[in-house]
């Protein structure tokens, strides 16, 4: 990276996180939940970080507004270092960083009302202004209607509104979501992703979620990584992590998004050709890299009359189209010839045996 | 017979002023007792483990002594405080030493139930610890800590009655001196009566009021 690079992507991060470790003192000795962590968040991004459960997710989220206490290295925001604060500072950087809770933690015995504007009240703000802002953020959240309710008397999805209303009172430039989404049913979690879109669009917010779920990645987030023990296995834009997935865990979080090879396929593959009517399985994988979508036309002058579609599909995302396409070729050809024919019809070419249909 | 009512209705108004004014103070005290006992705890957030434990104790050590005998040992410390050993003012002395630590420990469990998600909600929103104790702790222990205080009413009316036995004054006294000393079945009833009408009235009014404060339904 250049001098000039460097001075740009200094100028782009929001929020640095640099060799964070977080060890505790379980029952069974010590446990590493944070090893070794390095991140980069850009100011306006939506940053997704996706592991398995105990994989890390909530202690890093954590360390980001300090609810959590790092063992080992630095979280920085806009450069400031958050293990330097003292305790009033903390209480100042924590109203410029909201956050949202997948069990929502709303206050049962306040109102609607009454949850948005306690941060602005114990920050000493005027009852006028608490109002004006109140308000505004019920408008924004569209339940300018239960400001007078109790968070019981709410669904889950209007809930989750409440939290971000309450999240976003102050103003923050940063917002952390803890899986807050995964206590939703899918409707209201396409509704309460939609939302942090536009949040995201229109107050130019820096959000920083955690999720066990590809789909949340997928709809809103620009860049993700992957957490697996406490280390980051994979990172990159969504778009390449989806088309390309380099770690087994990233796959197996990808799960039914994978086109992997049907089971009716896999048992009949050999390596070599066991009849005339023997198809040559060539996998065509659309990695996104090359921003190319897939060419049916040149497919099939390239493969020949005799290519068929056996299984496979394309995603998109981020604008580029991702995937698997498996063709059946039948061909007397050697594979290498065929290879080397299809080089150019997707970012990735391979050749996976051959079958005999049935 | 009229001297009779005139006694029923000093013993009736002498227990209600007990219990008002024991109350009062429990109240006042307790709820600082409590708070402290929960956020002092280990990972609390005023924690100070040292100082929980002894206190713990203390709380512990009043609970296990009966009450009569409490009162007999406290009488050096209430005449310290009232100047005299006799009467309902010396009995408000036992009552609210004794029954302080058992509501402090009632209302402890109402604010050890409080979701840890909730403070934690409450720290990210920037609200210092007093404002969590406050904004969070109390309102949403608040149901518990009423039906609590209801509990800790009732077994106060009890120790009242105790209490008259060595000369507070109030229904218990009356039910002891011609009930128990002069066989009078009448008085003893009517004191019966009018026990378990007050016990069933502030039973009644507490669950109201805690079903009325609990918003979580």
């Amino acid at each position: 990276m250049s001098r000039y690079e460097a001075d740009i992507e200094q100028a782009l991060t929001h929020i640095r996180v640099e060799g964070l470790s977080k060890t505790y003192r379980g029952a069974q000795g010590v446990v590493r939940a944070l090893d070794g962590i390095d991140l980069s968040i850009r100011r306006g991004e939506i940053f997704g970080i996706i592991g398995r459960s105990g994989a890390g997710k909530s202690s890093l989220i954590r360390t980001l507004n300090r609810l959590e206490q790092p063992s080992a290295g630095q979280v920085r925001i806009d450069g400031v270092d958050l293990g330097g604060l003292d305790e009033n500072q903390l209480v100042e950087l924590r109203r410029r960083v909201g956050m949202i809770f997948q069990h929502f933690n709303l206050l049962s015995a306040k109102t609607v009302w009454d949850n948005v504007a306690l941060p602005l009240k114990v920050a000493g703000k005027r009852p006028a202004e608490i109002e004006r802002r109140v308000a505004e953020l019920l408008q924004l959240v569209d339940l300018a209607d239960k400001r007078d309710v109790y968070p019981a008397q709410l669904s889950g999805g209007q809930k989750q509104r409440v939290g971000i209303a309450r999240a976003l009172v102050h103003e923050p430039q940063i917002l952390l979501c803890d899986e807050a989404t995964s206590a939703l049913d899918p409707e209201s979690t396409q509704a309460i992703l939609a939302l942090l879109r536009d949040i995201n669009r229109r107050l130019g917010l820096t959000i920083v979620l955690i999720t066990h779920e590809m789909e949340v990645i997928h709809e809103i987030c620009q860049r993700v990584v992957v957490l697996e023990r406490g280390r980051v296995v994979e990172e990159g834009p969504v778009w390449q992590v989806f088309g390309d997935p380099q770690h087994e865990v990233t796959r197996s979080l990808l799960g039914t998004r994978q086109h992997d090879l049907p089971e009716d396929l896999v048992g009949r593959i050999r390596p070599q050709p066991e009849s005339e009517r023997s198809l040559f399985l060539l996998d065509l994988h659309f990695t996104g890299a090359s921003l190319r979508e897939p060419d049916l036309l040149a497919i099939g002058r390239t493969l020949g009359a005799q290519a068929r579609l056996l299984h496979g599909g394309i995603d998109r995302v981020q604008g580029r189209a991702l995937g698997h396409l498996l063709v059946g070729v039948h061909s007397r050809e050697p594979q290498a010839a065929i290879l080397e024919r299809a080089r150019g019809l997707a970012d990735k070419v391979g050749g996976l045996g051959y079958v005999t249909a049935a | 017979m009229s001297l009779l009512l005139d006694r029923l209705l000093q013993g009736t108004l002498d227990t209600l002023l007990m219990i008002g004014a024991s109350s009062a103070i429990t109240l006042l005290l307790g709820i600082p007792l409590a708070l402290f006992l929960v956020t002092s705890t280990r990972g609390g957030i005023f924690e100070a483990r040292w100082a929980n434990g002894a206190i713990g104790s203390v709380v512990n050590v009043l609970r296990s002594i009966p009450f009569l005998i409490l009162m007999v040992a406290l009488i050096p410390f209430t005449r310290l405080i009232v100047g005299t050993s006799y009467g309902v003012w010396a009995a408000v002395v036992p009552l609210t030493v004794a029954c302080i630590p058992f509501f402090a420990r009632i209302a402890e469990v109402s604010l050890r139930e409080v979701d840890r998600g909730l403070i934690e909600a409450a720290q990210a929103m920037g609200c210092r610890r007093r404002h969590i104790v406050w904004h969070v702790l109390l309102p949403e222990a608040r149901p518990g800590i009423v039906a609590g205080f209801t509990i800790t009413l009732v077994s106060m009316i009890n120790a009242s009655a105790v209490a008259g036995a060595i000369g507070a004054g109030g229904l218990g006294d009356l039910a002891y001196r011609y009930g128990y000393q002069r066989f009078d079945t009448q008085v003893m009833v009517t004191v019966i009566v009018l026990l378990v009408l007050l016990v069933t009235l502030i039973q009644f009014g507490g669950d109201r009021l805690a079903h009325a404060l609990n918003k979580r339904k």
